[in-house]
């Protein structure tokens, strides 16, 4: 406060029109503070009080003083002389800086029109704190004031409150170390508060307040205090929006007794109609309420907290309560306590408070047609989770991410979990459940929890469609990096694969399927398979192997493999297919297969039949016509038109293709080279024989696609 | 003669090769080409999730730009060098690739999240930044049953542009493109927009 103090005092003394006045400047004593500013110019009044019929001290500027004032300039205080001890009071600034939040206010000015004094007292019948605001806004709160000279006796009344009822008062009283308070501002107005509270960061739209408290502190030291307060239609939102309520009614009262030691209390609150945004969570309340209530006991020394008996209700969601003690620095977790919580509706407590922190990209996973009731309890010890329980009866639900629905009825949990021990049981029962589109007979699975790891009984047999899975080992654990890493291993059995195809929108398949897989990883929301899957099918078999299925649960699942298909039998395969028949085995392979939301976008591709043959196969004139279309050449017209027209099958010594994808373009070659730069996909062999020749060595892969799908979906196939 | 002519002949194309000089800078006019495709692709609502389907006609074998038919065999060795090196050196200015796994995945995302975010456009809750990225223009404004889907819309979104410009400059095998290709997405963004959108420029917010 010692830089740049320029002062001036001009006193103007009654009957007499010469002025005095001393210029101060650059004082580089320390004054105190504002207040020895003012005593300054009561001590001035005082001396010369007979004399003199004004008083006008004026301070250049002063910094650093007391929180939140950073700055005044042009302080000016000023007391006019009027007659009879009466007198006129005021004390103003050019302008001032607060620190925030209070940096909205530019200037103050504090007067008073009807100052008494005498030897006893000083009253202030007409007192008026004007504050003007940054964008020049006044506001004007009127005060009248007295103090004891010698007993240190006083009171500060206020009334009427701006913006509020005109019956609203506020009043301070204190007589030596004791003081109390009353408060009664009825429906007060929060709309013109706004630009106070502006540059807080907070815009008021709308609202009232009403409220009612007392205080006292009968000694040093202690205090009791008595709130209440209720506020209708309140709208306000931060600047960033971040946090926003609209048309919010509250009621909450607070009732408080504070020694040095400790302070405590009831609070409680109820609210209810409007709306609440916390990003990213928004809670709409006009068929709700939240309400709570709770006894708290604060160490005003160390800043411990004890919430005893306390109770957080989101009706008609889910109702915590309990016994908690935590620390104003560290709230959760807390040191130590118990919560039981019991949830009525699943759905509203996950997609209020859970999906808004899953939600992606556009996707917003949700949980629906939720019943039943779910009971948790939690134990805190030493700021950790010691136990957690959950049960449920009979609940049932349907989470839907990405259009893909996983339902679960009549379900039974009992979940126990420790941080350190896996002992105690755990289950899940479910009387049906459907997990994208594949039902789930009835279940139970047996788990221990512990940890961040859930491991499931061994040998677990889960039934699916009309077969099995039979799971060695059935282990979820989170990893270090935060994913969870989900690995079993498992045997299928007997799998229906009409319904598995149907199930997961595939061509129609028949037969049934049994694989061994001996290691399946879940981890980072991809699937990885150590090991391949080796699936006998025409009399032959499919090898699956270096499966991986990246973004499974995600909107862009992506899907890369390598598969060995070993001596398939061609005339069961086509025949299934209605591709016409052929006879032969056929083997090849697709390497670097890679498939974008279910959409193929890479492989290279090589089948044929055996070379080594000596006698021909035979293959029918619509198989001919099939595999030529595929090649982009049409000999159908050729084939009806000409000579080869009295023969419905022909022989051949070899068929195959190599297909190398990318950029939706398919690079055909035959298994061997034909003259003019052509390629054979069938060679003939005997009589009569057909050769098929393609000449198109680039293929468009969404049409040729296009024409395997309809040639194939004409009949659906049985894998034996 | 014919030899030596020959000869002479590849000679001379030696030293013309000799004499290009390959130039790598940003190839504006096609980064600006797959602005618009890409954007188009996003943006248009028939769109489903098939990949674009080359024309046929593109294809077809005829169309191969080389053939060797047509020359002597050391002769076509030399203009096909030749046309390989122009051809490279002219391919560094006008083409550029944006068709990647990282980009293809961009691009579905993109396009699933434009259904929801074209209403906010439209009534004018979110604008086009002049700088690739989207924002909400008003977040106040937004009903607060809604705000988190707006806000998280554009978050994802303004995530999934950064990374498609630099997708696309990855792929290009010139990362340090990324921040020219997203101006030159900016453009095409603010070019792109439908009547009725709201879009910023050095002056403010605009309505097209």
């Amino acid at each position: 406060m010692n830089k740049n103090v320029q002062s001036l005092l001009f006193i103007n003394k009654r009957n007499s029109e010469a002025s005095w006045f001393v210029r101060l400047t650059n004082i580089h004593k320390q004054l105190p503070d504002l207040q020895s500013t003012i005593l300054l110019a009561g001590l001035l009044f005082s001396t010369a009080i007979t004399a003199i019929e004004q008083i006008h001290v004026t301070i250049g500027e002063l910094e650093n003083t007391h929180h939140p004032i950073d700055n005044i300039k042009g302080l000016s205080s000023r007391i006019d002389f009027i007659h009879n001890n009466q007198l006129a009071a005021a004390i103003s600034t050019h302008s001032i800086t607060l620190l925030p939040p209070y940096d909205g206010i530019q200037a103050v000015q504090l007067g008073c029109s009807a100052l008494t004094t005498n030897e006893t007292y000083i009253r202030c019948n007409s007192g008026n704190l004007t504050l003007t605001l940054s964008n020049d806004k006044q506001f004007s709160i009127p005060f009248q004031f007295q103090q004891t000279t010698h007993s240190e006796n006083g009171q500060f009344r206020m009334t009427p409150i701006p913006f509020a009822n005109k019956e609203s008062q506020m009043r301070l009283r204190w007589q030596q170390k004791k003081w109390d308070f009353l408060t009664a501002i009825n429906t007060l107005s929060l709309t013109p508060l706004s630009d106070l509270l502006h540059s807080a960061g907070i815009s008021i739209s709308d609202g009232f307040l009403t409220i009612n408290a007392e205080a006292a502190s009968p000694a040093t030291n202690l205090l009791n205090a008595n709130l209440r307060f209720s506020g209708t239609d309140i709208s306000l939102q931060t600047h960033d929006a971040s946090k926003a309520v609209e048309k919010l009614k509250i009621e909450s009262h607070l009732q408080a007794g504070s020694t040095q030691a400790t302070t405590q209390g009831n609070l409680d609150f109820y609210i209810h109609n409007g709306e609440i945004y916390l990003q990213p969570v928004y809670l709409s309340l006009n068929k709700a309420s939240i309400s709570g209530d709770t006894h708290f006991l604060l160490d005003n020394r160390n800043q411990n907290l004890k919430l005893t008996d306390f109770t957080l209700n989101h009706f008609p969601n889910f109702s915590l309560s309990g016994d908690l003690e935590t620390t104003l620095e560290q709230k959760f977790p807390p040191n130590q306590g118990n919560i039981k919580v019991q949830i009525y509706n699943l759905a509203n407590l996950f997609n209020h408070y859970i999906a808004p922190f899953l939600r992606t990209n556009s996707v917003k996973p949700t949980l629906s047609n939720t019943q039943g009731l779910i009971l948790s309890e939690l134990d805190f010890t030493n700021k950790q989770l010691d136990h957690l329980q959950l049960s449920t009866a009979d609940v049932s639900a349907t989470y839907t991410f990405n259009h893909q629905d996983i339902s679960i009825n009549n379900a039974r949990i009992s979940l126990n979990w420790r941080p350190d021990h896996c002992s105690e049981q755990s289950f899940v029962y479910w009387k049906t459940a459907n997990f994208r589109g594949v039902p789930l007979p009835e279940t139970v699975l047996r788990f221990k929890a512990c940890g961040q790891q859930i491991n499931f009984e061994r040998n677990v047999t889960l039934p699916l469609l009309d077969g099995e899975m039979q799971f060695d080992h059935l282990d979820l654990k989170k990893l270090d990096n935060g994913n969870i890493d989900f690995s079993f291993a498992t045997e299928i059995n007997n799998i229906s694969l009409a319904a598995l195809s149907e199930a997961f929108d595939l061509p129609p398949l028949a037969g049934h399927l049994s694989a061994s897989i001996p290691s399946v990883r879940l981890e980072k929301g991809g699937l990885q398979l150590d090991s391949s899957i080796q699936i006998n099918v025409f009399g032959g078999t499919i090898e699956i192997e270096d499966l991986q299925i990246d973004g499974m649960l995600g909107s862009y699942p992506v899907l890369t493999a390598n598969i060995n298909f070993k001596k398939l039998d061609l005339g069961k395969l086509s025949k299934r297919f209605s591709f016409g028949n052929i006879e032969g085995k056929l083997n090849g392979r697709i390497t670097g297969l890679r498939i974008e939301n279910q959409n193929v976008v890479a492989f290279d591709a090589a089948f044929s039949t055996p070379e080594d043959r000596l006698l021909p196969y035979s293959i029918s004139q619509k198989a001919v016509e099939n595999i030529a279309s595929l090649g982009g050449t049409n000999p159908a017209d050729l084939l009806s038109r000409g000579v080869l027209k009295m023969f419905e099958s022909f022989f051949y010594s070899r068929l195959g293709f190599r297909c190398k994808l990318r950029n939706n373009v398919c690079e055909l070659e035959g298994i061997a080279t034909a003259k003019n730069n052509g390629f054979y996909l069938i060679k003939g062999m005997l009589a009569p024989q057909i050769n098929v020749i393609g000449y198109n060595h680039r293929v468009n892969w969404s049409e040729l696609a296009t024409r395997l799908k309809r040639i194939t979906s004409q009949s659906s196939p049985v894998i034996n | 003669m014919k030899f030596r002519a020959t000869l002479s002949t590849l000679a001379l194309y030696a030293l013309l090769a000799a004499c290009v000089t390959i130039n790598i800078y940003f190839p504006a006019a096609a980064a600006e080409k797959v602005a618009d495709e890409i954007i188009e692709e996003i943006q248009n609502d028939e769109s489903n999730n098939q990949q674009k389907v080359p024309d046929d006609k593109q294809l077809a074998p005829e169309d191969d730009p080389f053939s060797y038919n047509q020359h002597g065999v050391i002769e076509s060795i030399a203009v096909a060098l030749l046309n390989t090196l122009v051809s490279q050196a002219h391919a560094e200015e006008a083409d550029l690739n944006a068709d990647s796994a990282e980009v293809r995945k961009l691009k579905a995302s993109m396009r699933a999240r434009y259904n929801a975010l074209k209403e906010f456009y439209a009534n004018g809750s979110v604008g086009i930044l002049n700088n690739g990225l989207i924002a909400v223009r008003n977040p106040g404004s937004i009903p607060l049953s809604i705000r988190n889907q707006v806000n998280q819309l554009v978050n994802t979104e303004n995530s999934d542009r950064r990374k498609l410009y630099q997708a696309i400059a990855t792929a290009n095998g010139h990362p340090e493109w990324a921040q020219q290709i997203q101006q030159t997405f900016a453009r095409r963004w603010i070019a792109k927009a439908q009547p009725g959108w709201w879009y910023k420029d050095g002056s403010g917010w605009k309505q097209k």
